[in-house]
């Protein structure tokens, strides 16, 4: 919808459709910051199993750990396996693999949510621009609208 | 050429309440199909990543699906296979759904402009009446009497 008035002059658009065209920014503002987020708070997760990754090495092999069951249970375990992690692909798959297989797979995502969320920055610049200058001209159109509307209510009351 | 008696009037603005009727209820269904279509393109943004993990799996590779509370080893051609027909599932869907959303968009789009057309009808018959009025020059009372009666 938004992408229509690229070709349009704004200003030969009446005060109503500038105020649907503000709407209509505003909405995809929203969802594009959510999106933002969104991607930002799954960046952190996979940053966070990255980090994970180091601690499972040779040198904890065998280790007491507190493996959390629920986010407030734990139980006491050894690290018997240093070698392998199981990995979640989505949609309930999981796939086994070595750590550093497992790094790359992160690396992977990292990048890719990287290129997205820079992706999403450029569109939330562009949005926030268009919107600045819908404003602008919307200020100009109701300043002009109220000016006639003082000008036609002061000449019918004096004829 | 008023055009206005009291039930043309009526009957025009029955028209233009079940002409707004008509366009809202398309306005709904088409959200709606939307909504649905962006569920779709989610599952297919999800799947393409799996299928992606998966081509670049090695042959030995070990695959889990996580069944309730357990992984359950999976055969991994079979796991491929699974994502590659909901993928192909996915995609038809979207593109029915695609189709339906054009038809509705034309429902909308032709809803919107018989309101349009309506309204500008009204408008001109009120047009028409007020010529009428100042035509006979009447005071203002006797003509709102005459158009309510």
């Amino acid at each position: 919808m938004a992408q229509q008035n690229k070709g349009v002059d704004l200003r030969s658009l009446p005060l109503d459709k500038l105020q649907m065209v503000g709407k209509s920014l505003e909405q995809d503002l929203e969802n594009l910051t959510a999106s933002y987020s969104g991607l930002s708070v799954a960046a952190a997760k996979f940053r966070t199993s990255r980090a994970s990754l180091e601690a499972i090495n040779d040198d904890n092999q065998g280790k007491d750990v507190l493996l959390p069951l629920t986010t407030s249970m734990y139980v006491p375990g050894k690290l018997a396996d240093v070698s392998k992690v199981m990995v979640d692909v989505g949609t309930g798959y999981y796939v086994e693999k070595s750590i550093p297989d497992a790094q790359a797979f992160f690396d992977r995502k990292l990048e890719f949510l990287k290129s997205q969320s820079e992706a999403v920055e450029k569109q939330i610049a562009t949005k926030n621009q268009q919107y600045r200058v819908l404003r602008q001209i919307a200020g100009e159109a109701q300043a002009k609208a109220e000016a006639e509307a003082r000008a036609t209510a002061g000449a019918s009351s004096s004829s | 050429m008023s055009g206005l008696t009291p039930e043309q009037l009526n009957q025009l603005s029955a028209d233009i309440e079940s002409a707004m009727h008509e366009e809202q209820t398309a306005q709904v269904e088409l959200n709606k199909l939307v909504q649905s279509r962006a569920g779709y393109a989610a599952r297919l943004n999800e799947n393409t990543m799996v299928k992606e993990e998966f081509d670049l799996l090695d042959d030995d590779a070990r695959v889990f699906k996580l069944i309730g509370p357990a992984l359950v080893l999976q055969d991994v051609d079979e796991a491929k296979q699974n994502v590659e027909k909901r993928l192909e599932y996915i995609t038809a869907e979207m593109g029915r759904l695609d189709g339906a959303i054009t038809a509705k968009e034309g429902v909308v789009q032709a809803a919107q402009k018989k309101v349009a057309k309506l309204n500008q009808k009204a408008y001109q018959m009120q047009l028409a009446a007020q010529k009428l009025q100042q035509m006979q020059n009447m005071p203002q009372e006797v003509q709102q009497k005459k158009i309510n009666a």
